[in-house]
């Protein structure tokens, strides 16, 4: 038989019908066995398909060769992280969140093992941020305003610290949705399904030949999306412009430059302890900083706790009971944010992060004043 | 008695034509209103007289009384169907600067006072869209001033995300978000899931 029959044949019975993403609320379990049988199906199609392509058409010059397509759920995470930092790229990000949406122009360059990042804001104030490795950049051009930050490389994602992966699937379940296309890429589109209500499920687009995550989604419970961003525009594996970027990132003259104090503790040493918190959840950071770096000597200094699944991130902020400036307990949500402000004794406790209500309780209702 | 009622309506019908030409005043327009409740024709005459005029600029204008009756009574069911877009205010916390907006997750505004306060609910369905308008009065930079015009936002009439308790947004909080994204993104940025963390002006809103 003609080879080229033959694949198309195999295509056509393997492939899943193209894009059709069913919600995270329409995933059933038995179903999720007969995915991920058909997805598997379907990507050794489509191996075929890439091993034909690559006997007969070369590769562009400066293109890199594709990742491997992982079997098992560790290796898609690992992969997405190591296509962030490896890649080379140049695309429009669009977030829409809180019925507000707004775009950026990004690049990232990985060059002799450093990483390199651009951002210039498209919509609102003039702003950009210029990252080399930890060091962030944040540059207000019409305030002539720069803020100098040393990011922590152990969060984020997909800045995955070595046992990310394996981390981020006690908390959630991998599923392969299907394919679909984005910014003119195809994609592999997964769900990490929490494993419990105490986190937000999360669904990816990730690009087929790379790696690259091309669009992220933050689902409720329900299957509405809570935030999405995602690449309206991308070329992948351009010319790393490094150079341009340290230049810009040297010009910091005439800029008043704000760089926040940070000094690492322990919730022990400060006198606190936590009690039982949500599955899943690890201690990530302790440090006293001060909460608006900008605002010079009127910001509160406060301590801050961040917990991490894996995926996602609770910050707990405690400070000083101050009646001015706490007035009111409250819960608050922007997006997939939410934020729970309350009186303990003689402090104030403030919960953030990208998880539902019940989650910022739970971790409030954990924090204990040491005797 | 037949008389004086037949002369009542000869004038109303005068007044429905100062009204239709724009030339009634404010005393006339309330007599015409008073005498429309009782009398069925004023109503019969007003779309006589407009058809015919609509007719006149274009036959696609001709249309029955009731459709405009039918058209006005589904656009009011459609109103209030429609979910709330201004809540109720929170009581004040200190403020020195101007009004800010406060954002929200499922479609709904608060508003707080400042230099600029909207009171009235002013959902006004476009296409049957909710619509929020939100004046963005940004903070004072420090060292500068910056006012930011004006922006409409489309919010999406969806349903509460899961577990919303309340759904309104302080700025005394956004310090707070603003922090826990600063240090909880990590290096990498310019990817999916990485810009929100980036705080849109310097005093970090």
């Amino acid at each position: 038989m003609n080879p080229t029959v033959l694949l198309a044949a195999r295509r056509s019975r393997f492939l899943p019908p193209v894009r059709t993403l069913p919600q995270v609320a329409e995933i059933k379990m038995p179903l999720a066995g007969a995915l991920m049988t058909r997805w598997i199906c379907s990507h050794l199609a489509y191996s075929m398909l890439a091993a034909l392509a690559w006997c007969v058409t070369p590769w562009p010059a400066q293109a890199t060769p594709p990742t491997a397509i992982p079997r098992d759920a560790a290796s898609w995470l690992m992969r997405i992280h190591e296509a962030a930092y490896r890649r080379n790229y140049q695309g429009t990000l669009t977030v829409s969140s809180a019925g507000t949406v707004s775009s950026s122009r990004v690049a990232h360059y990985c060059e002799g093992g450093q990483q390199y990042e651009q951002i210039e804001a498209l919509d609102g104030e003039p702003r950009s941020v210029l990252r080399h490795n930890e060091l962030v950049h944040t540059l207000w051009p019409r305030n002539r305003l720069a803020l100098v930050e040393q990011r922590d490389p152990r969060v984020g994602f997909p800045a995955l610290p070595a046992d990310a992966s394996r981390r981020v699937l006690e908390s959630y379940e991998l599923l392969p949705l299907g394919q679909d296309r984005i910014a003119g890429h195809e994609a592999d589109v997964l769900l990490l399904k929490a494993r419990d209500k105490a986190r937000f499920s999360q669904r990816l687009w990730v690009e087929q030949r790379t790696g690259l995550l091309l669009r992220s989604d933050i689902l409720a419970d329900n299957g509405t999306v809570l935030e999405s961003s995602a690449f309206s525009e991308l070329r992948l594996d351009v010319r790393p412009r490094s150079d341009q970027l340290m230049n810009a990132l040297r010009r910091v003259d005439g800029f008043r430059v704000v760089r926040p104090a940070l000094v690492p503790t322990t919730l022990d040493t400060e006198g606190w302890q936590l009690k039982t918190l949500p599955t899943g959840f690890r201690e990530v950071s302790c440090a006293r900083r001060d909460l608006d770096p900008l605002a010079g000597n009127h910001t509160p200094v406060v301590l801050q706790l961040i917990h991490s699944d894996g995926l996602t991130h609770v910050s707990m902020f405690i400070e000083p009971f101050v009646p001015q400036r706490h007035a009111h307990e409250t819960s608050l949500v922007t997006g997939a944010t939410h934020t729970l402000m309350l009186r303990r004794d003689d402090h104030w406790v403030t919960v953030v992060g990208d998880v539902p209500p019940d989650t910022l309780k739970r971790f409030a209702n954990a924090l204990e004043r040491r005797r | 008695m037949l008389s004086e009622s037949s002369n009542e309506r000869d004038r109303d019908l005068q007044t429905l034509s100062l009204v239709c030409d724009g030339q009634a005043d404010a005393t006339q327009v309330r007599a015409l209103c008073a005498a429309w409740r009782d009398d069925p024709g004023l109503e019969e005459a007003w779309h006589s007289w407009t058809l015919a005029a609509d007719v006149l600029r274009s036959d696609d204008l001709a249309s029955s009384a009731a459709h405009d009756r039918d058209f006005l009574a589904c656009f009011r069911q459609r109103l209030a169907d429609e979910p709330v877009v201004l809540a109720p205010l929170a009581p004040p916390a200190p403020q020195p600067e101007a009004a800010r907006v406060m954002w929200v997750a499922n479609g709904q505004a608060v508003l707080r006072p400042g230099r600029r306060r909207w009171v009235a609910p002013s959902a006004v369905a476009a296409g049957f869209v909710v619509v929020a308008g939100v004046m963005v009065l940004l903070g004072g930079v420090p060292g500068a001033g910056v006012d930011n015009p004006a922006m409409l936002v489309q919010a999406p009439a969806g349903v509460l995300p899961a577990g919303a308790e309340q759904a309104k947004r302080d700025p005394q909080v956004d310090s707070y978000v603003n922090a826990h994204r600063q240090f909880t993104q990590g290096a990498a940025l310019a990817a999916p899931g990485g810009l929100r963390q980036v705080a849109l002006t310097p005093d970090g809103r």
